[in-house]
């Protein structure tokens, strides 16, 4: 007997992923959701938004397979941070994503950023209700990173492009890499930063202040 | 290894799809999913997933099918339409950076077969 059943697999996440936007609606919140390889610096963009005084009220949501170290590192910065262990998985799914979320003080803010596993394949593929996906790459990894990830670049509204104190030392080629996200994804603004200088983070505020608006409008 | 979680639910639906409409003692012969090129899936992960999730069920020693598709993509620029080859998301008649992909993120179980009863 062969049976006709066209059910798609992503079904439950998405079910979750769809409850937690519209929470997010009630309270015109913003989600952002950070991917990228482990160590590309996304704690450390976390640490520097959080000493900025010109950015949204954020909390974060850390995604991490095991230890609570990023959350601690945040926490002690007097950030809200919960971190969300996957136990071994390579990814965060809806539904972690929105018991954690529903354990914020949602009325407080205006921002919640989530930190995913250290992962550029497995946390693209999963919905989590966020407003964007935002693909974080360091400039330590290479120009072509955009070609061999392109689901993540494709699917992110933006792209964090981090440790710019570094390019001095490295034969990084600049101009290519940014050549390669445009083929990706023309359509995702870059933003090239330091964490370590506390440079270029400007423009990323405005960014995510502006995707906060949007989560407020009707 | 998200091809665990996504085999997760393939087993899961194919099981109560084959329970729902051929009875409770129906056994899995044959599992068909269909997967976007879009999705980076390592084929050989999703067969050993799908051997370690199905032991010991309805659906044990039964055959993984799975389907890629292409990734197509529209050109607003010139009004292309047609099969792309990521990572890039460029059209290959003008060359425009923006085309919009209308295919290929598909991933769905489409078939389950089950053995006939004797
Ligand atoms: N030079 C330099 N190093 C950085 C920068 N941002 C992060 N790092 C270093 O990169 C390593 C990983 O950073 P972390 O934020 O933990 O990465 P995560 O795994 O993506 O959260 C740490 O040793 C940081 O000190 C930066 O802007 N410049
Ligand atoms: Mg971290
Ligand atoms: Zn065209």
């Amino acid at each position: 007997m062969n049976i006709k059943v066209y059910q798609d697999l992503m079904g439950a996440n998405e079910e979750w992923a769809a409850r937690t936007r519209v929470l997010l609606k009630e309270k015109g919140l913003a989600m952002v959701n950070l991917i990228g390889a482990p160590g590309c610096g996304k704690t450390a963009v976390l640490e520097v938004m959080a000493r900025r005084k010109d950015g949204p009220r954020f909390a974060v949501l850390e995604g991490d397979v095991e230890t609570t170290r990023d959350a601690e590192r945040l926490a002690r910065l007097g950030l809200t941070a919960s971190q969300l262990l996957t136990g071994g998985a390579c990814h965060l799914e809806a539904k972690l994503v929105h018991y954690a979320l529903r354990d914020l003080p949602l009325d407080e803010l205006d921002l919640v950023v989530v930190e995913n596993v250290g992962n550029m394949v497995c946390p693209a593929e999963f919905d989590i209700g966020e407003h964007a996906k935002v693909a974080v790459l360091s400039v330590t990894e290479g120009e072509d990173k955009p070609l061999k990830y392109p689901l993540l670049f494709r699917e992110a509204k933006a792209v964090l492009l981090t440790k710019t104190d570094l390019l001095p030392h490295l034969s990084f080629d600049l101009a290519t890499c940014l050549k390669n996200l445009q083929s990706v994804n023309a359509a995702a603004p870059v933003f090239q930063m330091s964490a370590a200088r506390e440079e270029g983070f400007g423009p990323w505020q405005v960014w995510l202040n502006e995707a906060r608006a949007e989560a407020r409008s009707p | 290894m998200h091809e665990f979680a996504i085999t997760e639910r393939l087993v899961e639906t194919a099981l109560r799809t084959a329970a729902e409409s051929a009875g409770p003692d129906a056994r899995v012969r044959r599992v068909r999913m269909v997967a976007g090129a879009l999705h980076a899936l390592v084929e050989d992960n999703m067969q050993m997933a799908y051997a370690v999730l199905t032991r010991g069920t309805a659906a044990e020693g039964s055959r993984l099918e799975i389907v890629r598709r292409p990734v197509i993509a529209a050109c607003g620029g010139c009004g292309w339409s047609g099969e792309i080859t990521p990572p890039f998301f460029v059209c290959p008649r003008c060359e425009h950076v923006g085309v919009e992909v209308t295919g290929g993120k598909e991933l769905f179980l489409e078939e389950v077969e089950t053995a006939d009863e004797h």
